[in-house]
C-alpha cells in the first residue's frame, strides 16, 4: 500500500513571550526593549508515515504534542523543520459546527458549515434533506441557531459533519463532546469509515476506542514518539507513561497521606476491565492523633459526574483513634463501571462528619474498558436473568 | 481559485450579507443612512455656514463621502477578516486570502445601494452623466477597491499581531478624510498643505471619479493611471507578503 502521509523529521517550536506584547503601543513606549521568549518545543524530530486505508491512533498526555501534530498535518500550523507530504484531501472530521453563526438560520448554517468542511454547494443542496432529517430538525430550518438548544446544535453539526468526505480523515478528541448516545453515533460512523477503507488519524484519550478501531498507535511524550506499533503494546506503555507509578505522598497539616489503586494481584494498576476486582489502599502517617476517623473515597467520572462517595462510617470498620503509620483499604469485587476515565478523591473526617481533616481532590485516576456494542449508562447493575 | 474556493467565498459573502441586511429591518436603512447623515451635517456646516462656491456641491460632497466610506469599509473589514474567522482557520485549511477578499464584497454591495440613492441627487441637480463619465467613475471605484484590498493584505496580518491597530487605523482614516478633498474643493488648497494633499492617492482617485461623472471633465487622468499601476503593484506585493506571513500567523490567533 502506498503512503498517503509522510512525515519526516518534523520539529515545531512555539515562542511564548514572557510578557505579552500584542500592542503597537508597547513598541512605542519601550522601543528598544527586546521581548524575551521562552522556547517551547512541541514536537521534536518526528517521523512516521501512514498507509492508505490505515486507522492510526495517536495517544499521549495533554501537552504531548498531539494536537500540534494534527494541525501540522492539516496544514494549519507550519513546521519549523522537516517535511510533510500529504496525498489526498484532508477532512477535519467531526469538527462540530466550525463556522456556525448563531444569528443565521439552520439552513444558512448548513450551507456555510458544509462548504467549510469541503462540500460543494451543489452537494450540500443534494444532501440538505438528508441532513435535516438526520438531525430531526424538520420545521426548524428557518430558525436562528441561537434559539436552538445545545443538543439541537450538536445534532445539526453532527449531521453535517458526517456528510463531509475526503481521502484522509482527522479526528481530534471527538469523544470529549456529547453524551453517550452521541458517542455511540460516532463509533458507528468510525466503523462505517473503516469498512470503506478510508485513511483515518484518530487522537483520543479513550483507550477503549483506540483499542477497538486502530490498526497502529503512536504514543507521543513531550514531543517525541515514545512508542509506535501494535495497539496493545502501545496502550500498555501509555498507561505507564500516563499514570506514573511514583508514589505521590500528600503532606497535609495533620500528616502524610497517599493513595494507591491496586489490581487483583495487589500490584499498582490503572486500567481495568469493566468488571474487574479493584482495591484502593490509603496509607497514612499521622503526626497528631485523630479520634474515631472516617475515610471517604469519592469516585468521579471524567465528565464530572460523581459515581459514588463511599464512607467508612457506614461500614463495620471502626478505627478508634489512629496515630503514626498505618493503612486501610477498600476493595470491590466487581467494579462494573462502563468505559471512561475516573478519578478518586480522598476525604478524612474526625469524630463525626462535621470536622473535615483532609481533602485531596482527584489524586488518582483509573480507566475502565469494555469491548461491547451499545454501551449505555454509567454502570452495570448486577443481577440475574432467568426465564420464569 | 477552484470550485470549492469560490463556493467558500460565496458562503462568506452570503453570511455577511444576511447578517447585515436580513436580520434587521433597519439593516438596509442604516447602510444608506450613515453616509446621508454624514452628508447632511457636512453640507450644513460647509455650505450654509462657511459657504462654498463649488458647483453641484451637494453631489460633490455626497459622492466623496460615499467613495471614502467605501474605501474605509474595505480596509476595516479586511483588517478584521482574519481574526473574525480565526475559529475556522484553526480547524480547516482553506486559502486564507478568501477571508480577506470575502470581507470586502459587502463593502461593494453597500456602495452599490448608496449609489442608487445618489441617483436621486443627480436627478434633483439635473445632472446627466455621460457614458464615458460613468465608465471613468467605475474605473475610479475599481482602483479604489484594488488599493483597499492591497492595504488589507498588510493590515490584516499586522492586526493579528498588534491588536491596537484597530484604534490606530481609525485615526489614520479620520485624518485621511480631511487630507482628501471631500468636503472642500482641491482648488482651495494652497502652499505646503497642497503637497500633502497631492501626495495622497485618494485625492487623485476621488477627483478623477467625481469630476468625470458630475462635470464630465477628465482631470487627474495621468496621475490616476499612475496610481492604478501602483495599486496593482501594491496588490501583488501585498498578496506576496500575505501568503508568506499567513503560514505562521495561526499561532498568534
Amino acid at each position: 500500500m502506498e503512503n498517503v502521509i509522510e512525515v519526516k523529521n518534523i520539529t515545531k517550536e512555539f515562542r511564548l513571550p514572557m510578557e505579552k506584547r500584542s500592542q503597537l503601543k508597547d513598541y512605542f513606549v519601550h522601543p528598544f526593549k527586546r521581548t524575551k521568549y521562552r522556547e517551547f518545543r512541541a514536537l521534536s524530530n518526528i517521523s512516521f508515515s501512514v498507509k492508505k486505508g490505515e486507522f492510526l491512533g495517536i495517544i499521549g498526555r495533554n501537552g504531548s504534542g498531539k494536537s500540534t501534530l494534527l494541525k501540522i498535518i492539516a496544514g494549519i500550523y507550519l513546521q519549523d523543520k522537516g517535511k510533510i507530504n500529504v496525498k489526498g484531501k484532508i477532512v477535519p472530521f467531526l469538527e462540530l459546527g466550525v463556522g456556525f453563526n448563531m444569528e443565521l438560520t439552520a439552513k444558512d448554517n448548513i450551507f456555510l458549515n458544509g462548504v467549510i468542511l469541503g462540500l460543494s454547494r451543489e452537494e450540500v443542496k443534494k444532501k440538505y434533506k438528508e441532513i435535516i432529517e438526520f438531525s430531526e430538525l424538520q420545521g426548524f430550518e428557518e430558525t436562528q441557531l441561537k434559539n436552538f438548544s445545545s443538543g439541537m446544535q450538536v445534532r445539526l453539526a453532527f449531521s453535517i459533519a458526517i456528510q463531509a468526505h475526503g481521502d484522509i480523515y482527522i479526528l481530534d478528541e471527538v469523544l470529549a463532546v456529547g453524551d453517550l448516545g452521541f458517542q455511540q453515533k460516532c463509533f458507528d460512523m468510525f466503523r462505517k469509515l473503516k469498512s470503506q477503507g478510508k485513511t483515518i488519524i484518530f487522537v483520543s484519550h479513550s483507550m477503549g476506542a483506540i483499542e477497538e478501531f486502530c490498526d497502529r498507535v503512536i504514543l507521543l511524550d513531550k514531543g517525541n514518539i515514545r512508542k509506535e506499533g501494535n495497539v496493545l503494546n502501545v496502550v500498555k506503555n501509555y498507561s505507564e507513561v500516563f499514570f506514573s507509578k511514583t508514589e505521590n505522598t500528600f503532606l497535609e497539616k495533620d500528616g502524610e497521606f497517599s493513595l494507591k489503586i491496586l489490581g487483583k494481584d495487589g500490584k499498582d494498576k490503572n486500567i481495568f476491565d469493566f468488571n474487574e476486582e479493584l482495591s484502593i489502599k490509603i496509607i497514612y502517617n499521622l503526626k497528631k492523633e485523630i479520634i474515631s476517623p472516617f475515610f471517604e473515597i469519592i469516585i468521579t467520572r471524567e465528565d464530572g459526574i460523581i459515581i459514588s462517595a463511599i464512607n467508612s462510617k457506614y461500614s463495620n470498620l471502626s478505627l478508634g483513634s489512629i496515630k503514626g503509620k498505618g493503612a486501610i483499604s477498600f476493595s470491590v469485587n466487581n467494579l462494573n463501571l462502563y468505559p471512561s476515565e475516573y478519578s478518586i478523591s480522598l476525604v478524612v473526617y474526625s469524630k463525626d462528619l462535621n470536622e473535615q481533616i483532609v481533602l485531596l481532590e482527584k489524586i488518582r485516576n483509573f480507566k475502565t474498558f469494555l469491548s461491547r456494542d451499545n454501551i449505555k449508562g454509567i454502570l452495570e447493575i448486577e443481577g440475574e436473568w432467568s426465564s420464569i | 481559485m477552484n470550485k470549492n474556493d469560490r463556493d467558500l467565498l460565496l458562503e462568506f459573502v452570503k453570511t455577511d450579507f444576511t447578517l447585515r441586511y436580513n436580520n434587521s429591518v433597519l439593516g438596509f436603512l442604516w447602510v444608506v443612512l450613515k453616509p446621508l447623515l454624514m452628508f447632511t451635517v457636512m453640507y450644513i456646516v460647509f455650505s450654509l455656514f462657511l459657504g462654498t462656491s463649488v458647483k453641484y456641491y451637494a453631489l460633490y460632497l455626497l459622492l466623496g463621502i460615499m467613495l471614502y466610506n467605501f474605501f474605509n469599509e474595505v480596509t476595516v473589514n479586511g483588517m478584521n477578516s482574519l481574526l473574525q474567522k480565526k475559529d475556522i482557520m484553526l480547524k480547516v485549511n482553506f486559502k486564507r486570502y478568501i477571508a480577506v477578499i470575502g470581507s470586502s464584497v459587502i463593502a461593494l454591495i453597500n456602495l452599490f445601494f448608496n449609489l442608487i440613492v445618489s441617483v436621486v441627487f443627480f436627478i434633483f441637480n439635473r445632472v446627466l452623466p455621460s457614458f464615458e463619465g460613468i465608465l471613468f467613475f467605475l474605473l475610479g471605484i475599481i482602483i479604489l477597491y484594488i488599493l483597499g484590498i492591497a492595504i488589507s493584505f498588510f493590515i490584516s496580518i499586522f492586526y493579528v499581531k498588534f491588536r491596537d491597530l484597530q484604534h490606530i487605523w481609525e485615526i489614520v482614516m479620520f485624518v485621511l478624510f480631511y487630507l482628501t478633498p471631500i468636503v472642500y474643493p482641491i482648488s482651495l488648497v494652497h502652499g505646503k498643505f497642497a503637497l500633502i494633499i497631492d501626495a495622497n492617492p485618494l485625492t487623485h482617485i476621488l477627483n478623477f471619479a467625481r469630476q468625470s461623472i458630475i462635470y464630465g471633465k477628465y482631470l487627474s487622468v495621468y496621475s490616476t493611471m499612475i496610481i492604478f499601476v501602483l495599486s496593482i503593484t501594491l496588490f501583488i506585493l501585498g498578496f506576496y507578503f500575505f501568503e508568506r506571513s499567513i503560514k505562521k500567523i495561526a499561532e498568534d490567533f
